[in-house]
């Protein structure tokens, strides 16, 4: 009882996500033009950047309270988050590339939605790197906390506001959000998307858990050793 | 009510059997974790030498 109680939150992930790929895959979905049957890739490369976007926001406020007491176990968790958050980063854009490839004829192209997207992930590649440059570990909390505040707005700024401010874009998403404005969707994708969106959320939570325990684990093990 | 081909069935299989392997090797490594961290507490405890080989 005490594991489900505990787990709860990764059964419903997986339930969630296999019910994502049955129902979405295989259920009603409508024919739009250009995009067709692609549509149905919405509920996965959407859903990873909704849950890249949550875990980089819970990295963002991990280094808050890291900054507020200066303790290093709110720095680790926000080092995790990032590194979770880049994982799903990375699928979002495989995921945006494969449906460019099959709806524009290219994997690539030169759209402010595209380069900003692009922009923001290597605002939180700088982030890595700026923690592998520095040796102090005191210094090197301080200011990749401050720099993954930094980079949370960088990376806001890059994907909603920069791409808001062109004329034009291929992408879809340029007057609002797309998939989350009325009419966007017809109802019976609804019914796939929004447990999508959940689902991909909760395991990015699971992932971002893991990462965090196995680098706990390998910082007690650096702690004992240094103190022999 | 089920509009599909051959093609996305097939599409839809390997996911989810892609999704069900990745869903076993987490839990895996959650027990493998749980394992490690209490090994490693009971070696800070003992205030003995734990290495990374160990974990």
């Amino acid at each position: 009882m005490e594991r489900i109680r505990r787990n709860w939150f990764k059964y419903l992930a997986m339930v969630l996500l296999a019910y994502v790929i049955v129902w979405g895959l295989l259920g009603p979905a409508p024919s739009y033009p250009v995009i067709h049957e692609t549509i149905r890739n919405l509920y996965f490369h959407v859903g990873m950047w909704f849950s890249m976007i949550f875990i980089l926001f819970a990295s963002m406020v991990f280094s808050i309270r890291y900054l507020r007491g200066f303790d290093p176990v709110w720095d680790r968790k926000s080092l995790a988050a990032v590194k979770t958050g880049l994982v799903f980063g990375v699928l979002g854009l495989l995921t945006g590339m494969i449906w460019a490839r099959a709806t524009w004829g290219v994997f690539w192209t030169n759209d402010p939605k595209l380069n900003g997207a692009a922009l923001g992930m290597l605002a939180y590649m700088a982030y890595m790197l700026l923690r592998a440059s520095v040796g102090e570990e005191g210094r090197k909390a301080r200011l990749a906390s401050v720099y993954s505040i930094f980079a949370f707005v960088l990376f806001f700024i890059f994907i909603m506001i920069i791409p808001r401010m062109a004329t034009d874009s291929l992408h879809p998403g340029i007057e609002a959000n797309p998939a989350l404005m009325p009419g966007d969707l017809a109802p019976q994708m609804r019914m796939v998307f929004y447990p999508a969106v959940l689902g991909w959320i909760l395991l990015a939570w699971w992932i971002y858990g893991l990462v965090y325990r196995i680098d706990e684990i390998r910082f007690k093990v650096r702690e004992q050793i240094e103190n022999q | 009510m089920w509009e599909f081909s051959g093609k996305i069935l097939v599409v839809a299989i390997a996911l989810l059997v892609i999704f069900a392997g990745l869903a076993v090797w987490l839990f895996y490594l959650e027990r493998r974790l749980s394992g490690t961290e209490k090994k490693l507490e009971e070696c800070i405890k003992k205030g003995g030498r734990s290495s990374p080989s160990q974990t």
